[in-house]
């Protein structure tokens, strides 16, 4: 079982993998984002932020934040 | 004649259905239905003293971090806190959680996700230092217990030593 729960986390891993690479990409294609631009850059736009595992990483985020926090002595 | 009993000891069917309604903590509703509830159930875990101390003295022991959150987050789907889904979705942040508490108590943890590791010859260097640490414990509890009493009955007397006689004896001896 614990396999199960080290798989969950190498998943979750990958995820922020992609979240964070797909965020670079819409950074790039920021420019295209309006009314007018093409409908897959709006869905990702709308989509990201409201799964549940949107909602972990905001919270590693968090606990990451206070880790570096701590590690820089503040 | 002997008894033909069946082989497996598997529970009958429907036995789950035997108990009384909402009699199990996983037959009733979870306390905490999303992934909100459960880490804000889980956090205030991590601010307790007593249960970081233990937390710090696994870590040093090497339990990996996703053995412990495991164990964590399944004692409580059996308590009927949450879904194991839920389990699963809250793991990375107790680990998470448990690598900043590592870092406070400047233990480096085993994450668990290095099944991989000992692929690699290097890693080899790590399963003999792991032996030798063993090894080196055992001897050091060996040189701590304290040395046996012999047993006075053990003890022989010395004899009072008899002139030896003969030939091949040595010639002050002799006589």
């Amino acid at each position: 079982m614990a396999i199960e729960f080290a798989k969950a986390y190498k998943n979750f891993q990958k995820f922020e993998q992609q979240k964070e690479m797909s965020r670079s990409s819409v950074d790039s294609a920021r420019s295209s984002s309006g009314l007018l631009a093409p409908r897959a850059n709006r869905k990702t736009e709308q989509a990201s932020g409201n799964s549940e595992l949107d909602k972990i990483a905001g919270y590693v985020q968090q606990i990451r934040k206070h880790r570096m926090k701590y590690r820089n002595g503040e | 004649m002997a008894n033909k009993q069946p082989v497996l000891d598997a529970p009958i069917p429907g036995q789950s259905l035997t108990a009384e309604p909402k009699s199990r903590p996983w037959r009733r509703p979870y306390r905490f239905a999303s992934v909100d509830e459960a880490v804000e159930f889980y956090m205030p875990m991590f601010e307790d003293e007593v249960f970081t101390g233990l937390l710090v003295e696994q870590m040093e022991n090497e339990i990996p971090l996703t053995t412990i959150a495991e164990i964590l987050a399944t004692s409580n789907v059996m308590e009927g806190n949450h879904s194991i889904d839920v389990a699963v979705l809250v793991a990375p942040v107790l680990i998470e959680a448990m690598q900043y508490v590592a870092d406070v108590a400047g233990v480096k943890p085993v994450i668990g996700t290095e099944s991989e590791l000992y692929k690699n010859p290097k890693d080899d260097v790590e399963l003999v230092r792991r032996a030798v640490k063993k090894t080196s414990r055992q001897s050091d509890n060996l040189e701590l217990a304290p040395p046996e009493e012999m047993p006075k009955e053990a003890v022989e007397e010395e004899m009072p030593m008899e002139p030896r006689r003969g030939l091949m004896a040595p010639r002050g001896s002799a006589e």
